[in-house]
């Protein structure tokens, strides 16, 4: 006995210098996640379906990752939240980005959650209302007539681009954001809307409507692009290619369980309907997979015809390097 | 005797057959049965299993060929569909009267546009009609802006950033499928550019072809059963065509299943088993085409691909079983035919074995067994003979020695009861010395023949013993010791039993003759005492001292036949020694009480001397005083003096006045005077004092006793001297007259008295006269 009790004495230590490296482990593992904080361009919404997904199946956790969603809305600007450092990444649009831009903001655009435009004019289905030389004459509902938006932006570009003339229109302020409702309580004849809300909420209300998409005529922006600033792609690139990977993956997961993503969407827009999840979801899976073309992805063609159309529009007075403005290379890293 | 083991097949049933294979080691019936098993069954098995693996195989790849052909079949139809599509493309492009109205509109040369793009919409729809495969036929600008379309919504949209513009532009584009957002749909664009005369680029025209169309050669289910169907996949998992079940629609659903991960992925084509994106097992054949950029899945459900598979299993399955016990039953019957005859014969040869010599094996073949029985029997009746013979010679050698055995063994049981006797015997004088030894040391005899009489009940066991002792006429026998509780209240009644008359004690203290009585025959009526019912045995010794009978030892067994001549005998050495402790206790008794007279005797003189002493002196004692010593003449009467002469012990007294202390002077235990010591005032008698005054009263005792034994030898001796004068004188005369004259002359003298007479004797007269009397002073 006697000439064991070092031994003993040793296996004692050993184990617990075993388990407080193990415990201390365990903490730096909690430790090392990183904080990261996403600034929505939007309220809660199926739309961001795929950062809810990353949170709750641990995507963005197995990456190392802590991630944060800060909503948006009316008065929220992304491009601030970034460059004020506010938040690591942010949702924003194509000809926002150009135009910080060309104010000498390094913002860059890593990768793009839905294929296509979806911002669109909705028009009840038997409002004759066909192409966008038919809003002539007409009342458009847009979110701000007296200070356009970015969105409102859109909108003009495209009337433009259509050659429509603009003094003819009506435009009214949004007053009815769910569905048709601002159609059929006869507050306009068009409405400025987003593919995958008001089209789908008009369906499930069950009235017929009509759409005429921006980039079907000329205007082909990404509309929500996951952004963040040079600086933190030069300093931390394994943090952007982390986040990338694991948002895209969140987003492959959502559409593939509409349902399921479904309800991690609920969770943080409790007061929403997940029948409109649900049907949200399935209404963006064309839009951020085309097939054509890898989840998030970015094409130049695109980004050069958005900056070509605001320097043509004068929205901004110097064209910038556009190949500078976004970068696919995180997406590439993503498969 | 009918042997057990001849056997008899006719009789012995198949059921009886099969018991026989019971649990017990038959390592030659195991042996057989699985040599006989393995050589059937295992061929069978393996023919079987072999058939049966090579038919599923077959089977299944038969299933397999036939899903591949369908596969092939659809991947044809696939192929041919882009073909027409190409093929339409190139008719419509190399059209020459649209090519006129195409290159007019796109250059702006015409001055009726309108008309030019009703009359295009109009050629175009009208080769859609005509067999195209197209749902939209559309001419874009080099802007991309869609001039002219069927589908006149269309018109206007600018489609810049579309590959099918892009590539279009560059020469002849083949789409692959994908979903477009305006149109909600699945479809496949093809394009080429549109020249001028110059061979410029111009425009393109562009064919949409919806994925409806492919959807419908995918679900024609031609040789797929029930469950079979064959779909496309796109290159991002999307199902593509229509699902033939409810719940999957194209657009919506993803198929991440082996098959088409493999096909996708690795670009491969083959088949397999795999689960479907239902999660059902299903038989795959997976395509990749190339040219879509798309997987084509061909599957069947595996339950009813493999069902004729399963039908062939289940027959075979019980056709193998059916073998296997045709196979066991044979062997079973084989092994026990070749069996059961060995299995007679090893019996029979247990039997014979086992002493029965008579046994023999029935023979009912004729084969190799049967020849063995036969050449058996023979030997079992030779044995048998043989046997017979030696089994005489060995019984009588077996009766002698049992004879002899029997012998021994008496001797045995008589040695043994000798020394069981000896041991007896033994014991029996070791139980008298004892009891001698322990009754040694009683001189009191009572105590002395209680104790005897309890010891020999004790040691030897017997319920009664009692002791009689005959009395001083030597008429009765007197009961004088018993240990029973019976014994002790005839003690009590003071039992007797007359000599030479009643009961057997009264015999034996006459005759001197041990005498022991059973509880049998005439002797029975000697057990008739109240006092001692338990009695079925008696036998009375007699103490003998000498030749004088003294008394007798009645001992007493609840035992019927408890007591020998022997017992007798050695019991008698037992009386003897009794007798001799009786009479030693009668002799002390009678010391003892000679004792006991001479002390009285001499303390009656001591007391008579010593009262007498104080007559004849007329001395009362002495008393010392401050004053001198004087002399009493009259007893002092006083209440310490009283009671110390009463009690015989020391008694002092004090009182505030006066302290007194008594003190007896005791010689030989008789009080002769108390020494009486006064003094005034009160005081406490230290033990010193009290031992100081003891010792004193001892020494006046004793020098008292010696004054008076000394006066006493005085005075005798002047009496002698004076009879000697008296003699003397009486001798000197030879005159009787004279001689009395003279006795009396000096008698006078000597005793001073007046007168002296003899008186010659007469009986009749009384005795003495106080002139005789010498005492008389």
């Amino acid at each position: 006995m006697k000439n064991n009790t070092p031994i003993y004495k040793l296996a004692a230590i050993i184990l617990l210098a075993a388990l407080l490296t193990g415990l201390t482990g365990c903490g730096q593992t909690v430790a090392e996640k990183e904080k990261v904080t996403v600034q929505l361009s939007w309220f809660h919404d199926p739309e961001f379906s795929g950062f809810y997904t990353a949170i709750e199946k641990g995507f963005y956790a197995e990456e190392g990752l802590d991630v944060t969603l800060k909503a948006g809305g009316p008065d929220v600007d992304p491009i601030k939240e970034i460059m004020a450092d506010q938040a690591q990444f942010g949702i924003v649009p194509a000809n926002a980005i150009i135009k910080a831009r060309s104010n000498g903001q390094d913002l860059v655009a890593i990768s793009s959650i839905y294929q296509a435009n979806p911002f669109l004019i909705m028009t009840l289905k038997n409002s004759g209302i066909k192409t966008p030389k038919d809003l002539e004459g007409k009342r458009i509902s847009i979110q701000s007539p007296d200070n356009f938006t970015d969105q409102d932006t859109l909108l003009l570009s495209m009337l433009k681009r259509m050659n429509v003339d603009q003094s003819t229109i009506q435009f009214v302020a949004t007053d009815e954001w769910y569905g048709a409702d601002e159609l059929t309580k006869g507050k306009a004849d068009a409405a400025a809307a987003f593919l995958t809300n008001q089209p789908v909420q008009a369906k499930l209300q069950g009235v017929e409507v009509d759409t005429m998409l921006y980039s079907d005529y000329g205007i082909p922006f990404y509309a929500n692009l996951i952004s963040t600033s040079g600086n933190l792609i030069k300093n931390k690139p394994d943090l952007v290619q982390k986040f990338v990977r694991a948002t895209l993956r969140g987003y492959q997961y959502a559409i593939e369980h509409p349902e399921e993503a479904a309800g991690f969407t609920h969770k943080y827009n409790e007061s929403g309907n997940t029948d409109y999840d649900t049907a949200a979801i399935k209404a963006m899976i064309p839009l951020i997979d085309t097939g054509a073309t890898p989840i998030g992805w970015m094409d130049a063609a695109p980004w050069q015809s958005t900056s070509d159309i605001m320097f043509e529009f004068k929205l901004i007075t110097n064209r910038t390097d556009v190949s500078a403005a976004y970068t696919t290379k995180f997406v590439e890293g993503s498969k | 005797m009918s042997t057990t083991t001849s056997s008899n097949p006719e009789k012995s049933s198949l059921a009886q057959k099969l018991r026989r294979f019971s649990l017990r080691r038959r390592s030659l019936r195991l042996r057989l049965l699985v040599a006989f098993l393995a050589l059937s069954l295992i061929p069978l098995l393996i023919v079987i299993v072999i058939t049966s693996v090579i038919n599923i195989q077959s089977l299944r790849q038969q299933t397999f060929n036939q899903l591949e052909s369908v596969a092939s079949l659809k991947e044809s139809e696939i192929n041919l569909w882009v073909n027409t599509l190409k093929a339409d493309l190139d008719q419509l492009s190399t059209n020459q009267n649209s090519l006129e109205l195409e290159q007019g509109l796109l250059t702006g040369i015409l001055e009726n546009a309108d008309t030019a793009k009703n009359n295009l919409r109009n050629q175009y729809a009208k080769h859609m009609s005509t067999g195209g495969l197209f749902d939209e036929i559309f001419l874009l600008d080099s802007t991309g802006r869609v001039v002219v379309s069927t589908d006149e919504a269309q018109e206007g949209k600018i489609q810049v950033n579309e590959p099918y513009f892009l590539e279009g532009k560059k020469g002849e584009f083949i789409g692959t499928p994908f979903y477009s957002v305006s149109l909600k749909r699945y479809s496949l664009i093809n394009s080429s550019p549109v020249l001028d005369a110059n061979q410029n680029v111009i425009g393109v025209i562009a064919g949409r072809a919806s994925l409806n169309s492919l959807s419908k050669i995918m679900v024609e289910r031609a040789g797929l059963g029930e469950t079979g169907e064959t779909y496309l996949v796109g290159s991002n998992f999307a199902l593509l065509t229509a699902s033939r079940f409810e719940g999957y629609n194209p657009g919506e659903t993803y198929i991440r299943t082996e098959g088409a991960t493999r096909a996708l992925t690795d670009k491969n084509s083959g088949y397999t088993i795999y689960l479907d994106y239902r999660n059902q097992s299903v038989v795959g054949v997976y395509r990749w085409i190339p040219e879509l950029k798309v997987a084509l899945l061909a599957e069947q459900d595996q339950s009813e691909a493999f069902r004729t598979t399963t039908v062939i299993l289940w027959i075979s399955s019980i056709f193998t079983l059916l073998a296997i016990i045709v196979g066991v039953v044979a062997s079973i019957l084989i092994t026990l035919s070749v069996v059961t005859p060995i299995e007679n014969l090893e019996n029979a040869a247990k039997a014979i074995s086992e002493g029965q010599l008579d046994t023999r094996v029935q023979v009912t073949t004729d084969d190799e067994i049967g020849s063995l029985s036969t050449v058996f029997n023979e030997m079992a009746g030779q044995l048998s003979t043989t046997l017979s013979t030696l089994e005489q010679r060995v019984a009588d050698r077996t009766q002698t020695l049992e004879a002899q055995s029997a012998e021994l063994a008496m001797r045995s049981q008589q040695l043994e009861a000798l020394n069981k006797h000896s041991l007896k015997r033994a014991q029996q004088f070791e139980t008298i010395g004892i009891v001698m030894r322990s009754v040694a040391s009683i001189k009191n005899l009572h105590e002395l023949l209680d104790q005897v009489a309890r010891y020999i009940s004790t040691q030897f066991h017997f319920y009664h013993v009692g002791i009689f002792l005959n009395d001083t006429a030597n008429e009765y026998a007197i009961l004088s010791a018993a240990n029973s509780e019976g014994g002790k209240r005839m003690l009590a009644r003071g039992h007797r039993l007359k000599i030479g008359q009643t009961g057997i004690v009264g015999n034996v203290t006459s005759t001197g003759q041990p005498r022991i009585v059973l509880d049998t025959g005439s002797d029975a009526v000697y057990f008739k005492n109240p006092d001692l019912p338990e009695t079925h045995s008696e036998m009375a010794l007699p103490l003998k001292s000498g030749d004088t009978i003294i008394g007798a030892l009645d001992v007493q067994s609840t035992e019927i036949n408890a007591f020998s001549e022997e017992d007798a005998a050695v019991l008698s050495i037992l009386a003897d020694q009794i007798t001799i402790a009786i009479e030693n206790a009668r002799q002390f008794e009678n010391t003892q009480k000679s004792l006991t007279e001479a002390e009285t005797i001499y303390r009656q003189y001591i007391q008579q001397e010593w009262k007498g002493l104080s007559k004849k002196t007329g001395l009362s004692g002495f008393r010392y005083a401050v004053t001198g010593s004087e002399m009493l003449s009259a007893p002092v009467s006083d209440e310490i003096i009283e009671t110390t002469v009463k009690t015989g012990e020391i008694y002092a007294k004090s009182d505030e006045n006066s302290s007194a202390l008594a003190v007896p002077i005791k010689l030989r235990d008789q009080i002769i005077g108390v020494l009486n010591v006064r003094t005034s005032g009160g005081r406490d008698w230290h033990p010193n004092e009290i031992n100081l005054a003891k010792a004193v009263a001892e020494r006046v005792a004793i020098s008292a006793e010696n004054a008076r034994l000394f006066e006493e030898t005085t005075g005798r001796a002047e009496r002698e001297r004076i009879v000697a004068d008296i003699t003397n004188k009486i001798r000197s005369t030879n005159d009787p007259q004279e001689m009395l004259q003279t006795a009396m002359q000096e008698l006078q003298r000597a005793l001073g008295v007046k007168k002296v007479s003899i008186t010659p004797y007469r009986p009749t007269a009384a005795p003495g006269n106080a002139e005789k009397s010498p005492e008389k002073p």
